[in-house]
């Protein structure tokens, strides 16, 4: 329970949004606020962190939250809660209430620190072309700001998550960066998988809308430990930071291969770093307090506190409920939740736009067999990827996406090596050396590729909550809408297309295949395609110039309440073919810039009140 | 309990792994108990002694009994990936395996780590024994170019 009657800032949330707003804030001297859903020790002890490392070890089966345990006081979702939906009747399985048609793929975690425990690190840019999306292409909607005016940010976010790339990798697509900058740290080393296909797709173009495009294998942007540039800030260079609690840990990669769901040395950012980072004399951070309702004055407008319930222990659904109050508030708590909190409050929602415009990666995997072994299931999740087709006048008539290179074999698809092991076992009776050789064989050959799909904004796909679903605390339950449309599938065609092709150049046998019993399976031309998620929960509380529209203003301040900021991916109007985080952490140090603003006018303000009182 | 002689024979010949790169696990005792613990000492004394008389040479033939070979196979799969496979109805229906004995699961973080089949693809466990920075940027192991 919170120790202050008043704060300057109450933030609700703990994830990377909600550490960057306390960081930011609390380095200004700000008393700061972080209301914290799930569990953990707000002091970070390394030992907590290697709790759920072992958790990961024992876990049957290794999905993203597997390292981070249930919490029917804060429920999770979890991707082995997806299926296939049969609308009208929902999908109730877990803690989502699905009603399709479609199913959404993708889990969040809900323990102090949030979802990047479990994030792959992936951290590219947007593209400039991306933020003019309906002017460039009349689809979705433009963006209130430029990629110009968000460069400052970039670059702060990308000195946060301590990112390494080369910028000459980057500049692609109308990608530009200030005169002279360089990332903290040198590019994370592709893998001989990478370069391997680098070699062999030099020379293949692929078509999109009668246009020829290149197939160009870039190393990608990550959020993990590389080798520092010296370069870096006019030649300060960068001290890459360590694990929580063991800063000598995770200065590199180590090549642990299991970034998601857990990197066992921290050596992949996460958002404990943050919060670490937070000045101490002007952090409270206290868990297990799940905010239910954000508290309005309804005649001025102001927000006047956050009630929230604190519970002692997960193994009981107990709780005291209690109301923390400050002069202003950010809601922080993930795009889902955010929009729930609100929808459960009747806040920040006179655009009717709260929980609407719900989008995600829909992933298309492509999985073969290569005639020559590259060496999977060594390295980071991802170290390299395709981006020539993630912007293009094909955008008017079908969406873009990125295609990333993976380094874990058929891990996601199919399971390997376990399902490998289990079809030479069973499926073959293979036993001994053998079994050995032949393991060695088919895995060697294993790659995988990842499209991932852009989605348009769709004011039916949505977060909304109903008195009918309720979690053990009784806060609501979100109920997802959730379709692909056709526009999304014209993305999956052409996604296929170029793999068939790539896999054709590579003389690799394809042994994707998509069923209607997978639980995100559409139908599009008379072809079926299976989507994962991506965990890039998208635009349930939209940024915008026109206030009947839009949630945020572009300061990232509800429209409806001075004193309420909102962060996280929900403020984004599309989300484009980048993974979303590196942009939703620039867009939220703008946002605490804004803030941080909206206090010094009060001071002046105050300041010119009293000196008219003097007078 | 210490894994005995035959155990570790029966193992090597279905995993394709030597003596000394099974005891390297560490973990062979904690599997022979673990099977022990689920199947029963009698069962797990049957089928060793199944195997015994026909050595190496039996195995496909040990492999294709109904009971023993599905046995068998749960013995490779706990020495590859580290955890237990819930074994077939059939075979349920005529051992003495409490069914909270029979569920999937991993036997350890240790076995989880131990795993052959991230050996046998010239890798390492996943979230364990890094190989360090940057190794997969070069060609695997055992590659001619
Ligand atoms: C498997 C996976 C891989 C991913 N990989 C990438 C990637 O490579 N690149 C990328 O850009 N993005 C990636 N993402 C997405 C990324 O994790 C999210 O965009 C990011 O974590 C969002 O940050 P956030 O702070 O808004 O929310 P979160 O990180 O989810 O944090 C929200 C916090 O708020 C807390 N909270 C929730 N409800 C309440 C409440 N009512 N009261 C108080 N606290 C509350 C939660 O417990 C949590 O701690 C991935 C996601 C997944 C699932
Ligand atoms: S490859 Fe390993 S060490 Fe590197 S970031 Fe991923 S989990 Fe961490």
């Amino acid at each position: 329970m919170h120790k202050l009657e008043h704060y300057d800032v109450v933030i609700v949330g703990g994830g990377i949004a909600g550490a960057i707003m306390a960081k930011q804030l609390s380095h200004q001297q700000q008393r700061v606020l972080v209301l914290e859903a799930g569990a953990g020790d707000p002091t970070l002890p390394y030992d907590s962190y290697l709790a759920y490392l072992d958790e990961y070890y024992r876990a049957n089966i290794k999905v993203p939250n597997a390292p981070y345990p249930d919490n029917p006081n804060a429920p999770q979702p979890s991707v082995l809660d997806t299926a296939p939906i049969a609308p009208p009747v929902p999908n109730t399985a877990g803690y989502f209430v699905q009603r399709g048609p479609n199913s959404y793929g993708s889990d969040y975690t809900r323990a102090l620190g949030g979802t990047t425990l479990h994030w792959l690190g992936t951290t590219l840019r947007m593209l400039p072309e991306d933020f003019e999306l309906h002017s460039r292409y009349g689809r979705g909607v433009d963006w209130p700001i430029s990629y110009d005016d968000l460069l400052p940010y970039y670059e702060m976010a990308e000195r946060e998550i301590g990112v390494s790339a080369d910028v000459e990798d980057q500049q692609f697509l109308g990608l530009h960066f200030s005169p002279g900058y360089v990332f903290p740290m040198h590019k994370i080393p592709q893998s001989y998988l990478d370069m391997w296909l680098t070699e062999k797709l030099a020379d293949l173009q692929v078509e999109r809308d009668g246009q020829a495009y290149p197939v160009r294998v870039v190393s990608t942007p990550q959020g993990r430990n590389g080798m520092p540039n010296p370069a870096y800030n006019n030649g300060e260079g960068y001290v890459p930071v360590g694990a929580v609690g063991r800063p000598d840990l995770g200065q590199r990669c180590q090549g642990n291969s299991s970034c998601v769901p857990i990197c066992p040395v921290q050596a992949k950012y996460n958002a404990w770093k943050t919060l670490a980072a937070a000045n101490p004399a002007y952090v409270e951070v206290q868990t297990q307090c799940v905010a239910s309702r954000v508290l309005v004055d309804g005649s001025s407008g102001y927000i006047t506190g956050i009630e929230y319930k604190h519970y002692d222990s997960q193994n009981s659904g107990a709780y005291t409920t209690h109301v923390a109050r400050g002069t202003r508030y950010v809601l922080a708590a993930h795009a889902i939740e955010n929009a729930k909190l609100l929808l459960a409050s009747n806040v920040a929602n006179r655009s009717g736009q709260v929980g609407r415009n719900l989008m995600d990666h829909p992933v298309l995997l492509t999985w073969a067999l290569l005639p020559e072994a590259t060496g999977p299931f060594r390295g980071p999740g991802s170290t390299s990827g395709i981006p020539s087709l993630r912007g293009g006048e094909f955008r008017a008539n079908g969406a873009a996406w990125r295609v990333e290179i993976d380094n874990w074999g058929w891990n996601w698809p199919t399971g390997a090596p376990y399902s490998s092991v289990d079809q030479l076992v069973d499926g073959e009776g293979r036993y001994g050396a053998d079994l050995r050789q032949r393991l060695n064989a088919i895995i060697q050959g294993q790659v995988r590729l990842g499209f991932l799909v852009e989605q348009l904004p769709d004011p039916f796909n949505r977060v909304t909550i109903d008195p009918d679903y309720m979690d053990r605390l009784g806060n609501y339950r979100p109920v997802i809408d959730y379709t692909i449309t056709d526009y999304t599938s014209a993305g999956f065609a052409a996604a296929k297309q170029v793999s068939d092709a790539i896999y054709d150049h590579l003389w690799a046998t394809d042994y994707t295949s998509y069923s209607p019993a997978d639980a995100g399976h559409v139908t599009y031309r008379g072809q079926g395609y299976s989507y994962r998620g991506a965990g890039h929960y998208v635009g349930t509380h939209r940024m915008g110039t026109d206030p009947d529209t839009s949630v945020v203003d572009p300061r990232q301040r509800s429209w409806d309440h001075p004193n309420l900021y909102l962060v996280g991916c929900g403020n984004m109007p599309t989300i484009a073919t980048s993974n979303p985080t590196l942009t939703m952490a620039a867009l939220t140090f703008w946002a605490a810039r804004n803030l941080l603003e909206d206090i010094a006018a009060d001071k002046v303000l105050a300041g010119a009140e009293l000196s008219a009182l003097a007078e | 309990m210490p894994a005995p002689t035959a155990f570790m024979a029966f193992s090597s010949a279905l995993t394709g792994f030597s003596l000394v790169e099974l005891f390297g696990t560490g973990v062979a005792d904690t599997y022979y108990d673990a099977l022990v613990h689920i199947l029963s000492q009698a069962t797990v004394d049957e089928l060793l002694a199944a195997y015994e008389p026909g050595g190496e040479a039996g195995l496909p033939r040990l492999l294709a009994h109904p009971l023993y070979g599905p046995l068998a196979r749960n013995v490779i799969k706990l020495w590859y990936t580290g955890s237990w496979e819930q074994l077939p109805p059939a075979v349920v229906l005529r051992l003495p395996v409490a069914p909270v004995d029979n569920v999937p699961r991993v036997i350890s973080a240790e076995t989880y780590l131990e795993g052959l089949m991230w050996k046998a693809i010239g890798a390492h466990p996943m979230g364990g024994k890094p190989l360090g920075y940057g190794v997969w940027a070069e060609a695997p192991a055992g590659h001619t170019h």
